[in-house]
């Protein structure tokens, strides 16, 4: 499972001042405060833990080379965490399949999804399940479902259109629904066979 | 549908938003690794910039002051231009007179004037006033004070134009002035010099008074002596200066007046420091009987000099000068491995023959014993030593531009011998050893050089200059009579000085 970290906090503001001086020591300090959970959201936007380390590693050294620009005005957790989406959107923006389109079935759910069915599932296997997603589709659900953005402004960070925008997350959320019933019933085949 | 499609939004967000996992220990490494590199561009940038900066300022500072320069002449070539149209505005009538004031007082407008002077310091330290005029002198001074300064920031004006550029030389002697003029114009400030020569004296303790000119007039002057037995008027007297030519006396009046001294250095004392290259020219010498194989004379040496001087400048006029003192100078030669063959030198002692550039040596074991004659050696290593006192004259054409000086200079110079020997690691025979300090044969006690200069000197005040430039000498007789060879060695190098003007 996930190791969390347990590490007491730090009075936050001087590790940044610290930080702004370059001393090594309160980076690596900062670093571990944030990584854990900026890791996780690395994952989310890329199909493998590699790519995810490669964001990571990206989105930290830019956060120590422009934390000058860290004016204090609202949260340093937020800030950093603009940083990483902005470092998985710059990776995906240079790929092109971003527009594909593909139409998913419309099939209804066998079974509705609810917080039973989704606590039978693994965290582990969700992040799995949003990392199989298509490039396009999971930029976008997560852009809309973690980062609360809204399509007109998906539309221009993308620089796609709003339709396009809708439709990907509408795709999405159908391949999702699909992932977690065929998920459910491998579990419940192999709890029919115990 | 849509409500389950929302409860997947939120249901993945609520089981993914505050899950976290440590990432590996490589990805700080790694982070680690691109903050050096980064830190070392950063550095690297910073200095890029400071090096621009430094430059962009340097070239600055140079056009500025290539400008300030260039403004420098323009203006005062305008002053004088000013002078000469003010001319023409004279005559007796006392308006035209101020008309001549409020020109010059025009011709001021744009200029920092100094304060007015002091003319009670004037009158209070003329000593050569008789006692019957000190009366006169006060009562003269304080009522054409305004004319008098008036004038005089006229002339500070144009002092820092024409006398800062020139430095005249010549004997000091005291000048006068008087508020009124003879057989001129009453309001008229003339300049008077005690000159040299003994004729008759005017009135007064004063004797041989010339009139050099007046302040209306700079332009012409008289040529011939003046002497009036009859003088009425009072000579004030304003203080001494050194110039010989009467156009820039009445300029050095007004900077004395303004700051009690005139800068007329004619005396400066020079100390310059220069290390230098030697390279030897060496001529065949058929009439030496000693000293063995010619070729040997001219082996390779690899040669070093250094040469400190102190030297007194007396200046003739703004343009020359001429220079002498002593100069001290050492030089040595580190001769390549050669072979040495025992000889009977000049008394008849055997010692192992050694040549090099500047003459012939004969080297003797101190450890083993007297070799015979046809011996040899292997002289590993050897190294002569030269050291020169000399005593140059030369010439100085002085180039002045602002705070900076170009001085060429050529002359000539008399180097006398101090030292001449040579340290030489040995093998022979008897054992390895160093025998040091013998003397070297054949040297000359003294030598003619040529010397010549290219001196670029800063002013950091009126007394202390530095400057370098590159410098030579050139031997014109040979260091060595009685050799096989006869060796005229050529310095060159880069020269520091440091001059200090009295």
């Amino acid at each position: 499972m996930f190791e969390t970290q347990t590490e007491p906090p730090i009075e936050l503001h001087q590790l940044i001042q610290n930080c702004l001086k370059g001393d090594r020591q309160s980076q690596s300090k900062l670093y571990s405060l944030f990584a854990p959970k900026m890791f996780l959201i690395c994952q989310r936007y890329c199909r493998n833990r590699e790519e995810a380390e490669e964001i990571l590693q990206e989105g930290f050294v830019k956060v120590f080379s422009y934390i000058h620009q860290f004016k204090f005005a609202g949260s340093f957790e937020g800030w950093v965490r603009k940083i990483m989406v902005n470092c998985a959107l710059q990776k995906f923006r240079s790929k092109p399949q971003l527009h594909i389109v593909t139409h998913a079935a419309t099939e209804a759910l066998e079974h509705p999804v609810n917080e039973e069915i989704i606590s039978r599932l693994g965290t582990k296997e969700l992040l799995n399940m949003v990392q199989q997603l298509p490039p396009g589709y999971r930029i976008v659900f997560n852009l809309y479902v973690f980062e609360g953005m809204k399509h007109r402004e998906i539309a221009k960070a993308l620089g796609i259109t709003e339709g396009t925008s809708k439709s990907n997350l509408s795709d999405a959320r159908i391949i999702l629904q699909k992932a977690i019933a065929t998920s459910l019933i491998i579990n419940q085949e192999k709890i029919n066979c115990l | 549908m849509k409500g389950d499609v929302h409860k997947i939004d939120e249901l993945f967000k609520n089981a993914l938003e505050k899950e976290q996992e440590n990432p590996p220990s490589g990805v700080w490494n790694f982070i680690d690794k691109e903050l050096d590199k980064h830190k070392v561009i950063s550095i690297q940038r910073k200095y890029d910039i400071l090096k621009k900066v430094a430059a962009a300022l340097v070239i600055f500072c140079f056009m500025a002051s290539v400008y300030a320069l260039y403004l420098h002449n323009k203006n005062s070539n305008e002053d004088f231009a000013n002078l000469k149209n003010n001319k023409k505005l004279i005559n007796k009538d006392d308006k035209s007179h101020e008309t001549v004031q409020s020109n010059v007082k025009n011709s001021l407008n744009k200029k920092q004037l100094p304060d007015p002077i002091n003319t009670a310091t004037i009158t209070s330290s003329n000593k050569s006033i008789s006692p019957s005029n000190k009366k006169e002198v006060s009562t003269n001074v304080t009522v054409n004070q305004k004319e008098y300064e008036t004038t005089n920031e006229y002339f500070q004006s144009m002092t820092d134009k024409t006398l800062n550029r020139k430095i005249y030389r010549g004997k000091k002697f005291n000048v006068y002035k008087s508020e009124g003029n003879l057989g001129g114009d009453d309001k008229n400030t003339t300049i008077w010099k005690e000159g040299s020569d003994k004729k008759k004296s005017v009135k007064g303790n004063r004797t041989n008074i010339e009139k050099i000119g007046n302040t209306n007039d700079m332009i012409s002057y008289h040529s011939k002596p003046f002497f009036d037995a009859q003088l009425n008027y009072p000579l004030i007297k304003i203080g001494n200066y050194t110039s010989n030519k009467r156009k820039s006396i009445v300029n050095e009046i007004a900077v004395q007046t303004r700051h009690g001294i005139i800068k007329n250095a004619h005396l400066s004392l020079s100390v310059s420091i220069s290390p230098e290259s030697e390279s030897n020219h060496i001529k065949d010498n058929y009439h030496a009987m000693l000293g063995g194989n010619r070729d040997d004379y001219k082996s390779k040496e690899e040669t070093s000099s250094f040469s400190i001087g102190l030297q007194f400048n007396y200046s003739l006029n703004s343009k020359w000068s001429i220079k002498s003192g002593l100069i001290y100078s050492t030089s040595s030669a580190t001769l390549s491995p050669k072979k040495l063959f025992a000889q009977p030198d000049n008394a008849g002692h055997i010692g192992y023959e050694l040549h090099c550039s500047a003459g012939y040596s004969y080297v003797s074991s101190k450890t083993g014993g007297t070799p015979s004659v046809g011996d040899s050696a292997l002289a590993i290593s050897s190294r002569n030593s030269l050291k020169y006192v000399s005593i140059p004259i030369a010439i100085d054409y002085i180039i002045n531009a602002g705070k900076f000086t170009i001085r060429p200079s050529i002359g000539i110079a008399a180097n006398f011998l101090l030292k001449g020997n040579v340290t030489t690691n040995l093998i022979s025979n008897y054992g390895n050893e160093t025998i040091a300090n013998t003397s070297i044969e054949g040297l000359k006690s003294s030598y003619l050089s040529s010397i010549i200069g290219l001196s670029a000197e800063y002013s950091l005040n009126k007394a202390l200059s530095i400057g370098i430039g590159p410098a030579g000498r050139f031997a014109i007789s040979s260091i060595n009579n009685n050799t096989p060879v006869k060796t005229y060695p050529s310095y060159v190098g880069l020269s520091g000085t440091m001059r200090v003007s009295f």
